[in-house]
């Protein structure tokens, strides 16, 4: 919370007038207080002081103008005082009944008593009047001085009793009033001493608090003033003070950071970029305009050092020597930069000057422009093939010259080589002075290439006519091997035609087979039918058995009854008896009979049928075979057309046998005539000398044989490829239409050698 | 046939494998089985009414009246047809037995009486037992077999139909 100088004067003055508030509202509520005391006072012993007055007065008045009526012969006057005492006496009561009400528990007995009297005295008043009206003066006097007497002092007593208690009540009324006032008075002055010493209290430290900040801010802008700005100024209270602290702190801090920066550009430092706090900050502004500029002086000689001259320095004012000293050295810069690319370009038209004795570069750049002069000469003249010019060192370290000489020694060399190589010379070795020596090493390759042909040529030279030898030797071995082959040919064609007849056999009994076999299956059918057939009639026999069978039991029992009959008949039907018991036996054994004829045709059914069952399976087996069969007799036609197919090619092969052994006549004639032509190549080379040329072509001899006889077989291999072929291809149209059955025996017979057999 | 030794003829029968006899003179006729009238409330031994030649004639289930199981009839099962004389008249019914062998001839002094147990039991349907070699034959009293009480059903039966 932010207890400010504003709050705290507020705080001040609020609490004196709360205190004062207090004091006001304490000071009304007891004089109210002593008011109402004051009107209690009034209504109640004042008032009854007051009513007892009244009613003794009104007694007085009773009392004397009972003694008026008493003494009064006028009987007017008389009626008068009596209507003036009915006033009186209504006053008197209401007097009395007024302050009864009033009463107090102290009086109020006195006041009850003091109405007692007045009953009393009432009700004498009709007999007075009697009497006074009826002129008997001493009976009325009497009875005034007599009876009414003491009550009327009764009366007087109790009102002075009843005046005395309201005397004291209002004596301790008074009192009570006295105790209030004192203690008002004492709490009111203890109030404003306490609010007093409160304000003054607030009050000094409010004053003392104030005057504490301003000295401190006082100490420390004299120290600033001073250029001391280290000093911090310490404050606790969050207020106004504190505030202005603050500002002045701000400015403390920001004098700080302009030196601190101050400090950085006077060693050189422009990374930082001093604050501008407003618009009217002249002070900031030039700082950041000295920082601005110096950077942009240090980047272009940064540009400079790595050689790009495109900072140009610009003047801000005219006493600015710095920048006209720096406009005037790159200026320098940019003409020495010119010359240099022109050089580069190899254009010696500018001359570079020599500003001063001092002018070093001036100076070397001149000696360079001359040495390139005279260089470019000299490459002119050797361009043309004079390599007559001999270059001279300038000093130890002239590299360009002794580069230019070395390459004129070179070129001589190599013109040299080349002279001897085309004097068929082949013994030379250029040696390349480099890697990169492109000429010699071409040179050096073009000798090696020109050896190797030479060498090669030599020994194939020498291959060929060693290999025309062996040639004609392997043609007469080709011809032998001809010959046994023609024998081999025949003796295969007759065992051949053998085969062929045994397989046109075969044939005819395929066929045979096949159209005996179609017999059989039709037969299978036929018998299949019949069993069927014997099957129904069996069991037709096997219904009409048991009508038999009925009959005989039928018969059995009438028989039976026969027999009864006879035995009841006695005597007499003895005979009769006999005969039922034949019958009776006659129809027992057919009854027997019956039955075994009836389980037989049952036996006959079930065989028949399973009969029946068996050739219903045999006809579709026995047809199959038949079909088998008819297979086996195309086959056997289709090998009776490829056996005759095979004969043929048989005859062919014969042929070309012939062929071939008049053909290897022709390639002896051809090897003789190769190998003179072979010496005439060996004597045309001889013209290259080599070092190594003889004992190479001796070694490379019988390697190169090798090739020579297999060209050769592989010729006659070629000749006959044609009829081979033409034979492979009759067996496979014959394989065609056999579909199959034609085994190819001659193909990959060789291949077979490679697997084992292991079943 | 001498006076020395008399013979009676009987009409021998089987239920299952016993064989019983019946006196010859009493038997009217034998019929092959066949299926009866059955009748109301009648006992388990009564199978009911068949025509035998235009007369109703009560049919007894001899295996029932006898305690044994009762079989089903096949083709050897028949009705005898029988006359049993009683005290004022005679009775006609028909008994099913399993099987009817043959007229058998038995000498009186082949006939024995009923077996002795020891104990009293109920014997008296048996008239005699013949032991012959292929086994015994139990001869019976028709009109003790078909006691009262069976007899006046049956005949009750007869009436009714």
């Amino acid at each position: 919370m932010r207890f400010s100088v504003k709050l705290r004067f507020v705080l001040c003055f609020g609490l004196i007038a709360a205190t004062l508030a207090c004091l006001s509202a304490v000071a009304v509520q007891s004089l109210s207080s002593l008011n109402d005391r004051l009107g209690l006072v009034m209504a109640g012993p004042a008032k009854r002081v007051e009513l007892s007055g009244d009613l003794l007065y009104n007694l007085m008045e009773i009392n004397r103008l009972y003694k008026n009526m008493i003494i009064e012969t006028d009987a007017q006057k008389v009626q008068g005082y009596n209507t003036d005492v009915r006033g009186f006496a209504k006053n008197f009561e209401a007097a009395i009944a007024e302050a009864r009400n009033l009463a107090t528990d102290k009086d109020r007995a006195t006041y009850q008593d003091m109405e007692i009297q007045a009953e009393t005295l009432r009700m004498y008043g009709p007999k007075f009047r009697e009497y006074v009206l009826g002129g008997q003066r001493d009976k009325a006097s009497q009875l005034v001085f007599g009876p009414m007497t003491p009550v009327f002092k009764a009366i007087i007593k109790d009102a002075q009793e009843a005046v005395a208690v309201a005397k004291q009540d209002m004596a301790a009324s008074k009192a009570i009033a006295h105790e209030e006032y004192v203690g008002t008075r004492n709490s009111m002055i203890i109030a404003a001493v306490v609010a007093l010493l409160v304000t003054a209290t607030f009050v000094s430290w409010i004053v003392y608090s104030i005057m504490m900040g301003l000295k401190k801010i006082g100490a420390a802008t004299g120290a600033m003033a001073i250029g001391d700005l280290d000093n911090e100024i310490s404050y606790k209270l969050n207020d106004e003070i504190k505030d202005l602290i603050k500002s002045v702190d701000g400015l403390r801090s920001h004098l700080r950071n302009i030196t601190a920066v101050s400090h950085k550009i006077s060693a050189g430092d422009l990374s930082e970029e001093p604050k501008i706090l407003s618009d009217k900050d002249v002070l900031g502004k030039a700082l950041r305009e000295v920082v601005i500029s110096e950077r942009k002086i240090a980047a272009g000689m940064e540009l400079a050092a790595i050689g790009d001259l495109s900072y140009v320095p610009e003047k801000r004012s005219d006493r600015d020597i710095l920048l006209i000293s720096l406009d005037r050295m790159m200026d320098r810069q940019h003409k020495l930069a010119a010359f240099v690319e022109k050089m580069s370009v190899g254009d010696f038209s500018v001359e570079p000057r020599i500003l001063s004795d001092k002018d070093t570069i001036g100076k070397s750049c001149h000696d360079l422009w001359k040495v390139e002069q005279h260089i470019s000469n000299v490459m002119e003249n050797m361009a043309k093939g004079d390599l007559s010019y001999e270059p001279k060192l300038r000093s130890e370290a002239d590299k360009l010259a002794a580069a230019v000489k070395t390459l004129t020694h070179s070129l001589r060399d190599v013109g040299e080589m080349a002279n001897r190589i085309a004097g068929g010379d082949l013994t030379v070795s250029p040696k390349p002075r480099s890697d990169v020596d492109v000429m010699v090493q071409a040179l050096e390759s073009m000798v090696g290439r020109l050896r190797g042909v030479v060498s090669d040529a030599f020994a194939a030279a020498n291959n060929v006519s060693s290999g025309s030898q062996e040639l004609s030797a392997n043609v007469e071995q080709m011809s032998q091997g001809a010959t046994e082959q023609a024998a081999s040919t025949e003796e295969a064609s007759a065992s051949m035609e053998e085969m062929a007849s045994n397989i046109k056999q075969n044939a005819d009994n395929a066929a045979q087979t096949e159209k005996i076999s179609k017999q059989s299956a039709k037969d299978a059918e036929a018998s299949g039918d019949a069993v069927n057939k014997a099957v129904n009639a069996m069991q037709t026999i096997a219904e009409k058995i048991t009508i038999v069978q009925e009959i005989a039991r039928q018969t059995d029992l009438l028989a039976l009854n026969a027999a009864v009959e006879a035995a009841r008949a006695g005597e007499h039907g003895k005979g009769f008896a006999v005969v039922a018991s034949e019958v009776r036996k006659l129809a027992e054994r057919s009854q027997t009979a019956a039955a075994e004829i009836s389980g037989l045709s049952g036996e006959t059914v079930r065989a028949a049928q399973s009969a029946g069952e068996m050739l219903a399976k045999l006809v579709p087996d026995i047809r199959k075979t038949a079909e088998l069969v008819a297979e086996i007799s195309a086959a056997c036609r289709e090998q009776d057309i490829g056996a005759s197919q095979i004969n043929e090619a048989l005859q062919q092969l014969d042929k070309v046998t012939q062929q071939n052994a008049s053909a290897s006549e022709e390639m002896a004639a051809t090897s003789e005539e190769l190998a003179s032509q072979s010496e005439e190549l060996q004597a045309s080379i001889a013209y290259f000398r080599t070092d190594e040329a003889d004992g190479q072509a001796q070694a490379k001899t019988p390697v190169k044989r090798m090739p020579v006889a297999r060209a050769g077989a592989k010729q006659i291999v070629k000749s006959g490829a044609g009829k081979v072929n033409r034979g492979a291809a009759a067996v496979a149209e014959q394989q065609a239409r056999a579909k199959g059955f034609a085994i190819d025996m001659s193909n990959g017979r060789t291949e077979d050698d490679g697997f084992k057999e292991y079943a | 046939m001498q006076a020395a030794t008399h013979e009676s003829q009987f009409v021998t029968l089987c239920l299952g494998a016993e064989v019983f006899a019946v006196p010859v003179s009493m038997v009217r006729e034998i019929l092959d089985y066949r299926d009866s009238f059955r009748i109301p409330e009648g006992p388990d031994y009564l199978l009911g009414l068949i025509d035998v030649r235009g007369r109703g004639t009560p049919v007894i289930d001899l295996r029932s009246k006898l305690g044994m199981a009762k079989v089903p009839p096949d083709s050897a099962t028949r009705i005898m047809v029988l006359d049993v004389p009683l005290a004022d008249r005679t009775l006609a019914l028909g008994l099913v037995a399993d099987r009817v062998l043959e007229v058998a001839t038995f000498a009186d002094d082949q006939i024995e009486g009923a077996p002795d147990v020891g104990v009293a039991w109920r014997s008296d349907y048996i008239a005699g037992v013949v032991r012959r070699e292929s086994g015994f034959v139990v001869l019976f009293n028709l009109s003790k077999l078909l006691t009262a009480d069976v007899a006046i059903l049956a005949s009750s039966a007869a009436k009714a139909a």
